[in-house]
């Protein structure tokens, strides 16, 4: 036989060989095998340990109001659930309101003309404008 | 309830800064000069103190002849204006330097090639260069004043669409 390991079912074959699903011919086979191969030795033996510990592994024992508490835990997780929902629904027009303030606020401070460098602005401003519409005038009056 | 307070607050907010922005717009609509015009004569001296006394000279002189234009003739001009601040920034440049080569001309010729720019600037594109290519206009102009009504014209040409202004008052 080929060593179960070694090929791609070998995992399979072990694992069925713990849990004495293999036909006994198969399983006899596998026996002689195992005697000669380690490694299959090896998964065989911790496999089995894996099976015996959870056969002596035993569930601690639910209390008796499990349930009461199981469901009123979820009843408030849902209703909270609903208030967390409609969170966003609530603070939707406050945030507007908000954000319509910053805009107003910010409209407002930066609608105020800086006073020192307005003149410069302004003077340049004033004289590059008459400039332009006196040539204008020249030219379409 | 408190939901129906802040939809008021909201609303109020809303329309409290379309009011403000409007009034902002209405504001800012008002042309330079005549924001100038409106400051007092103490901020009037404060902003012009920071002009070279030539410049402010020439500012004076231009601002005396802008507010002794008629109400119609200065809404024109405000127009017009407009028209040219909307032209590319090269454009606005060369019609600058044209109006620095028309004030260089002789007293005697600005204004004949005044009135021809007036003609020009109202025909349509094909009769503009006909009466560019013509004979009269040759023998009317020197090389220079045709160069420099035919750059000038094709800037300050009526664009498709812009109203003709009405004619203007005589005082």
């Amino acid at each position: 036989m080929r060593c179960p390991i070694e090929t791609h079912e070998g995992a399979g074959l072990l694992l069925d060989f713990c849990t004495r699903k293999l036909d006994p011919d198969t399983a006899a086979v596998l026996d002689r095998h195992m005697e000669s191969c380690a490694a299959c030795r090896e998964f065989v033996h911790g496999q089995q340990a894996v099976w015996e510990a959870l056969d002596g592994w035993e569930a601690a024992p639910v209390s008796p109001d499990f349930n009461r508490r199981f469901f009123r835990r979820v009843e408030s997780e849902e209703r909270r659930g609903r208030w967390t929902g409609l969170r966003p629904i609530l603070l939707r027009p406050a945030l507007a309101v908000a954000a319509a303030l910053v805009v107003l606020i910010a409209g407002t401070l930066l609608d105020q003309p800086p006073p020192r460098t307005e003149t410069a602005i302004e003077v340049e401003q004033v004289v590059t404008t008459l400039e332009d519409m006196d040539m204008l005038r020249v030219f379409t009056l | 309830m408190k939901l129906r307070f802040l939809g008021i607050l909201f609303v109020a907010a809303i329309l409290g800064g379309n009011l403000y922005a409007q009034g902002s717009r209405t504001r800012r609509k008002t042309h330079v000069i005549d924001r100038f015009n409106q400051l007092s004569p103490e901020k009037k001296r404060q902003v012009l103190k920071r002009l070279p006394p030539e410049r402010k000279r020439l500012f004076e002189e231009r601002l005396e002849r802008y507010n002794r234009l008629a109400p119609e003739d200065r809404d024109r001009l405000r127009e017009h204006y407009e028209t040219f601040r909307r032209l590319p920034p090269e454009k606005q440049d060369e019609a600058r330097r044209l109006f620095g080569r028309f004030q260089d001309l002789p007293a005697a010729r600005r204004n004949p090639v005044r009135k021809e720019l007036a003609k020009l600037r109202e025909l349509p594109p094909e009769e503009r260069q006909s009466r560019l290519d013509s004979e009269e206009f040759r023998d009317e102009y020197s090389a220079g004043e045709r160069k420099l009504l035919k750059d000038l014209s094709e800037i300050l040409s009526r664009q498709p669409g812009q109203a003709k202004p009405p004619a203007p008052q005589i005082r």
